[in-house]
């Protein structure tokens, strides 16, 4: 037998869903909770709405035009599954919760939504034992915003985060082109790479993850499109388990240090700066605080304000080679 | 006689945040005369005060209000004259805080309530100042809960949904959309008032260190983001204490507040540097 369907006579009413009373009565007290929404009532006590900002990430069209409101930076993240990509977003707008980042202020966001289920999964509200972040799921790609403030002139700086799920970046890090179909990689003023901490912990994972690393790192080398004018971040992440994990924690810290120097060595003229990091973007044990090393790499982020206001919707070159044909 | 500017003034704020109450109390005090006022009632024209007596006859009586609903959202219009003796019509849609949640949780905005907030030449944002929720973190929650030798049950985590969200979260969001289209209107002036003053006041903070240290993103927000708007900030107790629901036992203290020969003197207005009973004060600042 169906179990009874709650129901209410206005349509607008999400009672089955959320079971919150859209005016916020006790559903015993409604006058329209548990009558059937028949077309006559609803006209009867429903109102007409106007659709407001989404709040969800932004898609490039609409980033773009976020750019051209005043100076902004293009952050990417990459890195492999579950390396922490999106912890590092949510991280930095829930200690804008707390208060202002080194002196960095916020200043508002367009993604509120989507920021605030980024973070769901890390807050208490979530009911959970320890933190998690979703999955960034596959074709799902778009930015985070926040618009920031810094220093005594309190210069301001719109903050597109990209995001996009980490089997992309796996399949692009073996194959250079498909880096130049993404367009927060051509356009970022920062490439943030990450590399799992907790990978690097265990004998069957730690040589591939630095090997990922550096495949990625190379990818890169090779598709980026603007020759020394973008800069590079890299980032150990879930840094509390490397200090839980004691002796192959410090072989992780060895590991990390020197996949860094061979970066520096190899592809150090490639780009305009590179900086490494270890942070604990949202810790699952109590060793570290909440955003542990995160001050530090937005401060990266958001340092040399002259960032340019380059086009998102980049083109592939093989459009743009069928374009010049077609011009021809 | 000058024919009275009319200001539209947008009341503000998540449910049960104050709004229906200031409203009670300030028409109560305009009407009354009890207390020296920034602004003085002047006259009632042809206006219909129905719903206006209707609140300040439960506020005198020490009843709290009945919840505003999105379906009868009621304008009234109240005539005063401020400090400079220019008559002003001010005009308030008593609007349902649940017409602010919907816009946060549903992403529209009913018709009627657009229409106000488009029309608005101030706003007045109401923030109950004792049912903040602040964001908590698994990781904290967790940890003290281990320290204090608490089980933690997680066997049924909670999905998403947008009605968790901090209490600053929600605000600053409110406020973007009503500086956003298809809500913008001119700037302007924003009173932000923190409503049952007298529930913190034990924190010895003035309005604007509670803002800062309660909802940290909002004051950033309020003092860094590109919104227009001028504003200051109140922390009023309409009130005075608690007072009680239809056929409820009245709670303590409320005998005190009912025993006071004014009314007026229940109230109590935190703004510059001294308490007053002056309900009108973030008003008079706004059409000043």
């Amino acid at each position: 037998m169906a179990a009874d369907v709650v129901v209410c006579a206005n349509p607008q009413c999400k009672v089955a869903e959320t079971g919150k009373c859209l005016e916020g009565l006790e559903v015993s007290q409604c006058p329209q909770f548990g009558k059937t929404p028949t077309a006559s009532l609803a006209a009867e006590v429903s109102q007409s709405a106007i659709p407001v900002n989404s709040g969800e990430k932004l898609a490039s069209l609409t980033a773009e035009d976020v750019l051209r409101a005043g100076p902004g930076k293009v952050i990417a993240i990459i890195g492999p599954i579950e390396a922490g990509k999106t912890t590092l977003i949510a991280s930095t707008y829930d200690l804008f919760q707390k208060g202002a980042i080194n002196k960095i202020q916020f200043c508002g966001s367009r993604t509120m939504i989507a920021l605030e289920k980024a973070c769901h999964n890390s807050r208490a509200a979530s009911l959970r034992e320890r933190a998690h972040m979703a999955r960034t799921k596959l074709g799902t790609f778009g930015y985070y915003h926040m618009h920031v403030s810094q220093g005594l002139d309190h210069t301001k700086t719109h903050f597109l985060l990209a995001d996009r799920a980490g089997e992309e970046y796996l399949t692009a890090a073996s194959s250079p082109s498909l880096l130049r179909d993404f367009p927060e990689v051509q356009r970022a003023d920062v490439v943030t790479v990450l590399l799992d901490g907790e990978r690097l912990l265990t004998q069957d994972t730690r040589h591939n993850a630095r090997a990922a690393l550096m495949q990625v790192i190379q990818a890169l080398f090779e598709s980026l499109p603007r020759m020394g004018k973008q800069r590079l971040a890299i980032v150990l992440t879930k840094y509390d388990e490397i200090l839980r994990a004691g002796q192959a924690g410090e072989l992780a810290k060895r590991d990390f240090e020197a996949a860094v120097a061979s970066i520096r060595k190899s592809f150090g003229g490639r780009f305009a700066g590179i900086e490494s990091f270890i942070v604990a973007a949202s810790p699952a044990h109590d060793v570290l605080a909440f955003g542990y090393g995160m001050p530090e790499l937005l401060e990266y982020w958001i340092e040399d304000f002259r960032a340019g206001h380059a086009e998102l919707n980049y083109q592939p070159e093989l459009l743009r080679a069928m374009d010049r044909i077609l011009v021809e | 006689m000058n024919a009275p500017s009319n200001i539209k003034i947008s009341v503000c704020g998540l449910p049960q945040s104050g709004k229906t109450t200031y409203l009670a109390a300030l028409w109560h005090v305009l009407l009354s005369r009890e207390v020296e006022t920034s602004l003085k009632f002047s006259n009632l024209g042809r206006g219909d005060y129905t719903h206006l007596s209707l609140l300040a006859e439960r506020w005198r009586a020490g009843v709290r209000q009945k919840r505003t609903l999105v379906s009868t959202d009621k304008v009234v219009t109240i005539n005063v004259s401020n400090v400079a003796s220019k008559q002003v019509a001010l005009t308030f849609p008593d609007m349902s805080g649940e017409a602010f949640d919907h816009m946060w949780e549903a992403r529209e905005c009913f018709t009627s309530a657009a229409d106000h907030l488009k029309a608005r030449g101030a706003t007045v944002l109401f923030i109950h100042a004792d049912t903040i929720q602040s964001p908590q973190w698994v990781l904290d929650v967790v940890s003290l809960s281990r320290k204090l030798g608490v089980e933690v049950d997680a066997t049924h985590p909670v999905s998403w949904s947008a009605s968790l969200a901090p209490t600053q979260v929600k605000l600053v969001d409110m406020l973007q959309m009503l500086n956003s289209p298809p809500l913008a209107a001119d700037g302007g002036k924003l009173a932000i008032v923190f409503s049952a003053w007298d529930k913190v006041a034990e924190e010895r903070l003035s309005p604007s260190a509670f803002l800062a240290t309660r909802l940290p993103l909002l004051d950033q927000y309020l003092r860094h983001g590109n919104h227009g708007y001028e504003f200051s900030i109140w922390g009023v107790s309409a009130q005075g204490g608690d007072y009680k629901g239809e056929d409820e036992m009245a709670p303590t203290g409320l005998e005190k507040l009912l025993a006071l020969d004014q009314p007026s003197s229940r109230i109590s207005v935190f703004g510059g540097e001294a308490e007053t009973h002056d309900i009108t004060e973030p008003i008079a600042w706004l059409v000043n």
